[in-house]
């Protein structure tokens, strides 16, 4: 993979990365449009396609939070056309990584010394590149340990590439303007919170103990003396992504040991701790043929509010939805309903029959 | 889509190898997508917590999908239907 000397920092340079996707949806359109003249049961799939490698090469190009951003679309899979969702997953693996001379830098900048000066044997090539961030190997007293380096300008550029994201989001993916507005504030701060590893490395040494006595996870030990707001240092774990898990033809025993850890690691967090490891994509999941499994990443943790908890799992017992009216009432509640459109003809009713 | 995805819960054990759960949901998904009334609402539906809270039982739910396991779905003891204890 081709490693990047520099990231477009400059909001203009950052734009013009935007700028290039817009373009060449655009084309994509004119293509698509062009070609179904000549054959008129041409799908759109193939458009789709097209234009999600389009805005998946720019966003590549770009880290930070529109990578992240990618991400999030890719999560909603289902809700967006396959050929989308499809191109997006890659972005929860790989990157083209930070060269040799800019880790360098960062550690430099919050250690004063270089990865050679902290650790015994540091490995300049990235094991792989994150969204916001890339993992070296490095050792520390016969220690194997994981070194998340943050790709420099991100935490500044969140906000700006939102912006510019912005219109590009309501364009392609067909969304509601003012649905989009609604949700980047949440979507920002939660950027921004990843941005700090100080606040990461904090978020994973708590939950990771409250979490301890789940069977079958394995987090790893963190190291505060060897992390920063720019970089985060911990154990390194062994274990494959789901995908390569999968490969190696774990029996239905094992899937299902790993799949109940899983339940319950968030049934936990999301009923006891109600703070929540957001980000549960493959690529922060290191799977074991024993049936264990590491878990990473704690970057993106959302605190539940309880009135939000409340309503939300109020829905999910059966007989809730038995009582229309206190349905209704916390479909308001949970913000899905509006005052005036519930009094629209029986609006509720028609959508959940749709069920 | 909450319903939807509240399905496991109704269950002790769900299996999430069930391709047509998937399927069902998805559907559904892209159904709800089609509404013009959702479309074209002039406020923006769902709150802002729901964003995360989502999200991550789609990221969970899909993975579970993928590892094609079975597994006793706990939950807290208020969630379940009185009706089961009758």
């Amino acid at each position: 993979m081709k490693s990047q000397t520099s990231v477009p920092t400059t909001k203009v340079a950052r734009a013009s990365q935007f700028v290039k996707a817009g373009v060449k949806v655009g084309g994509n359109y004119i293509k698509h449009y062009s070609k179904k003249l000549l054959d008129p049961s041409l799908s759109k799939d193939e458009l789709h396609k097209d234009n999600a490698a389009d805005i998946y090469d720019a966003l590549s190009e770009l880290k930070g939070s529109a990578l992240k951003m990618a991400q999030m679309l890719s999560m909603d899979r289902g809700l967006l056309p396959v050929a989308y969702s499809d191109k997006f997953t890659m972005a929860q693996y790989s990157a083209p990584p930070l060269s040799g001379p800019l880790v360098v830098k960062t550690f430099k900048t919050y250690f004063g010394k270089t990865p050679a000066q902290l650790f015994d044997k540091f490995d300049i090539q990235a094991v792989n590149a994150a969204s916001i961030g890339q993992v070296h190997l490095a050792w520390k007293n016969g220690k194997k340990l994981a070194v998340k380096v943050q790709y420099p300008g991100v935490a500044d550029a969140v906000s700006s590439d939102l912006k510019i994201a912005k219109p590009l989001a309501v364009r392609l993916l067909n969304l509601n303007e003012r649905d989009i507005d609604r949700y980047m504030g949440e979507v920002e701060s939660k950027l921004l919170e990843e941005t700090d590893y100080d606040l990461e490395l904090r978020r994973s040494i708590d939950i990771s103990q409250a979490c301890a006595h789940i069977p079958d996870l394995v987090f790893p030990k963190y190291y505060p003396e060897l992390s920063s707001k720019r970089i985060l240092t911990m154990d390194w774990l062994d274990g494959l992504h789901l995908k390569e898990f999968l490969k190696t033809n774990p029996t239905q025993e094992i899937r299902n040991r790993i799949g109940q850890a899983l339940w319950d690691f968030y049934d936990f967090q999301i009923h006891t701790l109600r703070q929540v490891h957001a980000d549960p994509h493959p690529g922060n999941f290191l799977m074991r043929p024993d049936g264990t499994m590491g878990v990473i990443d704690f970057g993106c943790v959302k605190v539940i509010p309880d009135f939000y908890y409340d309503n939300y799992f109020r829905l999910v017992n059966p007989d809730t939805l038995e009582d229309p009216e206190l349905t209704e009432e916390i479909f308001e509640n949970l913000e899905f309903l509006t005052p005036p459109i519930r009094q629209q003809n029986g609006y509720f009713s028609r959508i959940s029959s749709k069920k | 889509m909450t319903l939807m995805l509240a399905e496991p819960f109704a269950v002790d054990s769900f299996d999430f190898g069930d391709d047509s759960y998937f399927t069902k949901v998805y559907a559904f998904a892209e159904g709800l997508a089609n509404v013009q009334e959702l479309k074209n609402s002039k406020v923006a539906r769902g709150s802002q917590d729901g964003l995360y809270v989502n999200r991550t039982y789609y990221g969970l739910y899909a993975m579970l999908n993928e590892l094609k396991a079975r597994v006793t779905t706990t939950k807290p003891e208020w969630l379940r239907s009185k009706k089961e204890l009758v």
